[in-house]
């Protein structure tokens, strides 16, 4: 019979704080704070260190990138947090609150992202993490299609995308990208170049990466974006409700949804409950006069681009986007 | 590595006007046929053309790309059956 855990509002008030009381009376795992899965070695060797000074040298990679450095006695955890900071590491939090952004490599090293996401992800935690809110928020960043992180899973998901722009002038007819694409979404056309059907068109950059002679380019680089995502025991896959959103409309992006949440929600309710109660079409029209050019509608989500991101089969369940 | 010696002493020879030597590398799955195209580009005089074969897939999406970035040219790309042909310049590496 495992031991009984700490008074309920004293486990609320250490996990909002980021120590999360373990099973074993009088011990909690510190989770510490990494926007973007990232570490320096300095952190890394603090973390390390503090986890056998203070715990048992077992330290444990959360799910959303952070390090948990776990057995962590209660009566030590000012300590903790107080050596930790001496090389610049804080403590995440837990409950409901904005969450710490996890994000992949993006462009900055990675051949096949598309946009920045790691900067991106530290901007937004500076903003926002912490904040109170009627239920956890979870966001995350990708820096293409590929989406190792996960956006669709997320209240709100960012995810990176580009479209390509032919130039014929430099084609040499080689059919190179329409080999490469896995969308169906190029085709050899009559004149010997590359013919691409938008609609089936995910952004991920493929055919610009292969292109030998720069006939391939990039266009408008954003970011697609999912709203109303979720895991656990009630998984919710997230909405696309937006493509090609510049970066540095992301944060005013953020601001907005979080302020219809606080509008709109009740206690206890994850933004994508309150997008099916209140109806999507609500928060997009409240979003429009802002982000309107970039906001999806009944029609873009018809397209087979949209339905083979989204989870084949739940794409029947599309709400009402309100403009058609 | 034996297979880039192999490539050295069979890679076919082709008529005067065309790449020197032709590579073929169907078959080979990444990053291998990379590697061994790059080292074989590096074996030959800079200015010099290579035919290389590649399978469709994983291989034709990579290697080109790959190569460009270390500084070669890719001058043509030829589909065929299932597989590719390119004409690569050596270049002026550093």
């Amino acid at each position: 019979m495992p031991d009984p855990a700490p008074h309920q509002e004293e486990a609320a008030q250490l996990k909002s704080g980021g120590f999360i009381p373990q099973r074993q009376p009088g011990t909690v795992t510190v989770r510490c704070l990494a926007p973007g899965g990232r570490l320096t070695s300095a952190r890394l060797k603090k973390i390390a260190e503090v986890a056998e000074k203070y715990g048992r040298g077992l330290v444990h990679l959360s799910v959303r990138m952070s390090p948990e450095i776990l057995y962590v006695p209660l009566e030590k955890i000012e300590d903790v947090r107080r050596e930790l900071a001496t090389v610049g590491q804080e403590i995440a939090t837990c409950g409901r609150r904005f969450r710490v952004p996890t994000a992949c490599g993006g462009c900055e090293y990675n051949p096949n992202g598309l946009v920045e996401t790691q900067s991106l992800a530290e901007t937004i935690n500076q903003y926002f993490f912490g904040q109170p809110a009627f239920h956890k928020f979870k966001v995350a960043l990708a820096g293409c299609p590929i989406d190792c992180t996960r956006t669709r899973e997320m209240d709100l998901g960012f995810q990176g995308q580009a479209e390509p722009v032919f130039l014929s002038e430099r084609c040499t007819g080689c059919t190179l990208c329409v080999a490469a694409c896995q969308d169906q979404a190029l085709t050899m056309g009559g004149e010997g170049f590359p013919r691409r059907e938008p609609a089936q068109c995910l952004g991920c950059g493929t055919c610009i990466q292969v292109c030998p002679f720069g006939a391939m380019t990039s266009g408008r680089v954003g970011f697609a974006v999912y709203a109303g995502g979720r895991h656990g025991k009630h998984p919710h896959v997230a909405y696309p409700v937006a493509q090609f959103l510049p970066e540095k409309l992301v944060l005013p992006f953020i601001q907005a949804v979080l302020a219809w949440y606080q509008a709109n929600g009740q206690e206890g309710e994850r933004l994508g409950a309150v997008i099916d109660r209140v109806g999507l079409k609500n928060l997009l029209r409240n979003l429009s006069p802002d982000f309107g050019e970039y906001l999806l509608t009944n029609e873009d989500v018809q397209e087979p681009r949209w339905r083979k991101i989204f989870y084949r089969g739940v794409a029947e369940l599309f709400p009402d986007y309100g403009r058609p | 590595m034996n297979d880039e010696i192999n490539d050295q002493q069979h890679a076919t020879q082709q008529p005067p006007g065309r790449a020197s030597r032709t590579l073929d590398l169907r078959g080979v799955a990444c990053p291998l046929n990379f590697v061994r195209a790059k080292l074989f580009l590096e074996s030959l005089p800079p200015g010099d053309l290579l035919e290389v074969l590649l399978d469709q897939g994983e291989p034709i999406r990579h290697v080109p790309t790959s190569l460009r970035n270390e500084g070669h040219e890719i001058i043509a790309v030829t589909p065929a059956e299932g597989w590719f042909r390119l004409l690569v310049r050596r270049g002026r590496l550093a």
